[in-house]
């Protein structure tokens, strides 16, 4: 009878954690499908490790729906973005519309432009905002490198390294502001003050009672192309508002969108627990399997060994090989194969050695069948469910120990995974700083992770029990 | 077989496996070149502290060049620089086995000292402690309770530490540690966030003992916890097997007062395969230490593996991998004895 039988998938079926299991693999199975179809991965865990990357997102964020929970409404990052502008002449390039309705200032106020081409006079970018109040500021003015004696048109530029100006650090900015204050809204405010507190806090303010109060309603940024002959092309143009918080799951203190890196590491720490899961099972139970049925030398050999392995605690030689080899996912992989195959020989052997008994064993060989074909046909049929069991019940402890190695500062640097991310929390204090949306969320997929595997190990319990319990006796 | 025999023969083989996985790790270090970086740092100190001393007596330039060139040749060919890494295995192997490793790139005792021997010696002691703590405690509760619920099986209660200790070995235990630092710490600010000692440690010994107890209390719950499930579990099954064994139902048909069954017929069979657990679930107690120790700066060999990891400092992290198969080795060792003492099958 298959493993893979209907009835065997009805018993599997009937115990809660097998449907558990089951549930939760289909999930975890879906999202990191989802990952690898949406997100490129080289190239995003290339982003991942890039700081400039993340210059503009805001360090160290809470989640944006913690703002559901509390009375203060915290300030979200807003990212406004308009990609592939093309214009001829003068005029506008990109306009956004800042619907801003907190209670807070942004920390900062950014512009990123890439990938700019120009045909033939140089052009100036000026970018202005016009407030709620009708009263309009120019923020910053970007001037282009105009051409080499010997470049042919178009010119590129910021296309290697995007242009990222820092709007609330601009001296047009705060000359705009220290105008406006004195100018207009009767307030005057010195220069040396706007450039401490930043003038972004005075361009989302209004004075109010001797104090600035956040000016709700719409803002409007533009960017225009002061001068500029012929055709002009952006790639992409970005206004960043600085928050407190930002996306779905916040930030680390690079700036990293933690949503962003736990989504990567779903089919990263699934490849990881099965394919070593399955390698392990596979060479220990091919192992098992030839000691059990050839005995002799080739037993005790096997034997030996695989009891020295047994014998070391495996932890501290696994962080060795890993620290001596470097950290890349081959070596980790070698390395868990290296110390995990011995407990599954050592249970192949003994189950092995029943069969080798058995009766129809003994009339395979009497017709004369050879020995590679009773251990295919014959030996092996009848403990592949236990294998594909010890595949199921070995995955999660190796999921276990990748975020071990990781934590341990040991983890594959260009992929990153759970294990990680939680390493750079804890490295750079996120625990003793409470920030508890960096540190919970990759344990509990962790845990989920590995439960879900446990799960169905127990699901499948009743399904092949006559064989556990006949491996279970050493 | 006579018991010390059979000691000896399980002293001998677990000396093996040290004498192995230090042999293992020595060819490794040589092959990748490490075992060089390692000695000629040692040497580089040498010729360091030989300038330093001959320096007040030769006064001509050129005359304490040439001696410290001398010195500096003489100093690579007794540590076999010159020769390749595997002439100089047997060396290399004896001087792992003494621990003189030269000293540590960051790492310091606190008297100071920077010399791999006494970091490592200091931090022992507090490695054990923290450790035989735990899995005293772990086992402890789990043979108490495990016993207890072997008593009811199938009932809700059993069926809830099943499950909980299947979800126990999905739970990481530095994560846990975390999470406990995060609550108790952070939040709850009722425990410390790490460390042995608060600083200034109390002058007098019983308040000295409590901060250390206090200390350890967020440490030694995390290991208990993550591992007692499976040991509740593990107790609970063998209990439940040997319980319905015929010569247990027979002592009970006798008549037999229910606690003299369960002492002299259940535990007296069960006691050797509990304790088979316990030599099995060490190597995963000593691997989940490392981790603890870490987590909360507990000044042990574990915390000082994370650090030795982060400096990159190769002579640290072999040394220490030596003494954890050592201390693994030794405990090995003691829980055979206790087993020969257990179990009296072993004696005939």
């Amino acid at each position: 009878m298959s493993i893979l039988s209907n009835e065997n998938f009805r018993i599997f079926l009937s115990t809660w954690s097998g449907r558990a299991g089951l549930t939760l693999l289909i999930i975890l199975t879906a999202v990191s499908i989802y990952t690898l179809v949406t997100i490129p991965v080289p190239e995003v865990s290339a982003l991942w490790n890039d700081p400039q990357y993340w210059a503009d997102y805001p360090k160290s964020s809470p989640p944006s729906w913690v703002n559901l929970f509390s009375n203060r409404k915290l300030l979200e990052t807003m990212v406004f973005q308009e990609r592939n502008i093309e214009i001829t002449g003068k005029g506008k390039v990109a306009e956004f519309l800042v619907d801003y309705e907190y209670d807070a200032f942004p920390t900062h106020i950014s512009l990123i432009i890439s990938g700019l081409s120009y045909t033939s006079k140089t052009p100036v970018l000026t970018l202005s905002v016009i407030r709620p109040d009708g009263y309009s500021l120019e923020a910053a003015k970007i001037s282009v490198t105009p051409p080499r004696p010997d470049e042919q048109p178009p010119y590129v530029r910021f296309s290697v390294k995007p242009e990222r100006l820092l709007v609330s650090s601009s001296d047009e900015l705060v000359r705009e502001v220290y105008k406006l204050y004195s100018d207009r809204l009767d307030a005057p405010v010195t220069l040396i003050r706007i450039m401490q507190e930043g003038p972004q806090k005075y361009l989302f303010g209004v004075p109010q009672g001797g104090e600035i109060r956040p000016l709700k309603g719409v803002y409007r940024f533009t960017l225009t192309a002061t001068q500029n002959e012929g055709l002009l092309k952006i790639d992409s143009v970005k206004v960043v508002l600085g928050g407190e918080t930002y996306g779905f799951m916040g930030t680390d203190v690079i700036g990293r969108d933690l949503a962003l890196g736990l989504l990567l590491g779903f089919p990263i720490s699934l490849f990881i627990g099965v394919i070593s899961s399955v390698i392990v099972t596979g060479l220990g139970a091919s192992l098992g399997l030839v000691s059990g049925y050839l005995g002799g030398k080739v037993d005790n050999i096997i034997q030996r060994f695989a009891d020295f392995i047994n014998n070391i605690p495996v932890l501290p030689l696994l962080i060795f090989l890993v620290f001596s080899f470097g950290a890349k996912l081959w070596i980790i992989l070698v390395a868990f194969v290296a110390f995990g195959w011995p407990g599954l020989t050592i249970v192949t052997r003994s189950i092995v050695l029943q069969l080798r008994e058995s009766q129809y064993v003994e009339s395979a060989r009497a017709i004369g069948a050879s020995n590679l074909r009773i251990l295919v046909r014959h030996i092996f049929p009848s403990i592949a469910p236990f294998i594909l069991a010890q595949v199921i019940f070995l995955t999660p402890s190796f999921i276990l120990l990748e975020a071990a190695l990781s934590f341990l500062g040991l983890g594959d640097p260009s992929l990153p995974t759970w294990g990680q991310i939680l390493e750079l929390g804890f490295r750079s204090a996120a625990v003793y700083l409470g920030y508890w949306w960096w540190i919970l969320p990759p344990g509990i997929l962790i845990i989920v992770t590995a439960l879900t595997f446990v799960m169905i190990s127990l699901g499948l319990e009743p399904v092949i029990s006559p064989r556990v319990r006949a491996g279970g006796r050493r | 077989m006579g018991i010390y025999t059979r000691l000896l023969i399980k002293a001998a083989s677990l000396i093996m496996v040290l004498l192995s996985v230090l042999f293992f790790m020595i060819v490794i270090l040589g092959a990748t070149g490490v075992s060089d970086r390692i000695l000629s740092s040692i040497v580089n100190e040498e010729v360091r502290l030989y300038r330093q001393s001959v320096a007040p007596q030769i006064r001509d330039p050129a005359a304490l060049e040439e001696a410290v060139a001398k010195f500096r040749e003489e100093a690579i060919k007794s540590y076999g620089l010159d020769k390749p890494w595997y002439e100089r295995l047997p060396d290399m192997f004896l001087r792992v086995l003494r621990l003189d490793l030269g000293r540590a790139r960051h790492a310091q005792t606190f008297g100071g000292s920077n010399r791999i021997s006494d970091i490592i010696l200091e931090r022992l002691p507090n490695t054990v402690i923290l450790v035989t703590t735990a899995i005293a405690i772990n086992f402890l509760i789990g043979i108490f309770l495990g016993v207890r619920i072997a008593a009811k099986p199938g009932t809700k209660l059993d069926r809830i530490t099943s499950f909980l200790s299947a979800v126990s070995y999905a739970v990481p235990t530095w994560w846990l540690g975390i999470i406990f630092i995060l609550i108790f710490a952070f939040y709850l600010r009722l425990f410390p966030y790490g460390g042995l000692y608060s600083s200034p440690a109390p002058q007098d010994p019983l308040l000295r003992v409590l901060d250390v107890l206090w200390h350890a209390t967020l440490p030694v719950t995390v290991l208990v916890l993550v591992n007692v499930g499976l040991t509740i579990y593990v107790t609970r099954t063998i209990v439940l097997n040997i319980a319905q064994e015929d010569f247990v139902n027979v002592a009970r048909i006798k008549g037999l007062p229910e606690g003299l069954v369960n002492r002299r017929y259940i535990m007296r069979v069960a006691a050797p395969p509990i304790l088979t657990n316990v030599i099995l679930g060490l190597a995963g107690s000593i691997g989940g230490a490392i981790l603890t120790e870490a987590v909360f700066s507990w000044p042990g060999m574990g915390s000082l593996f994370f650090e030795a990891i982060v400096q990159s400092d190769e002579a640290l992290v072999m040394s220490l991998v030596y003494m954890f198969t050592l201390v693994y080795v030794l405990a090995r060792f003691i829980l055979e004895v206790l087993y020969v003492v257990v179990d009296p099958r072993v004696r005939v």
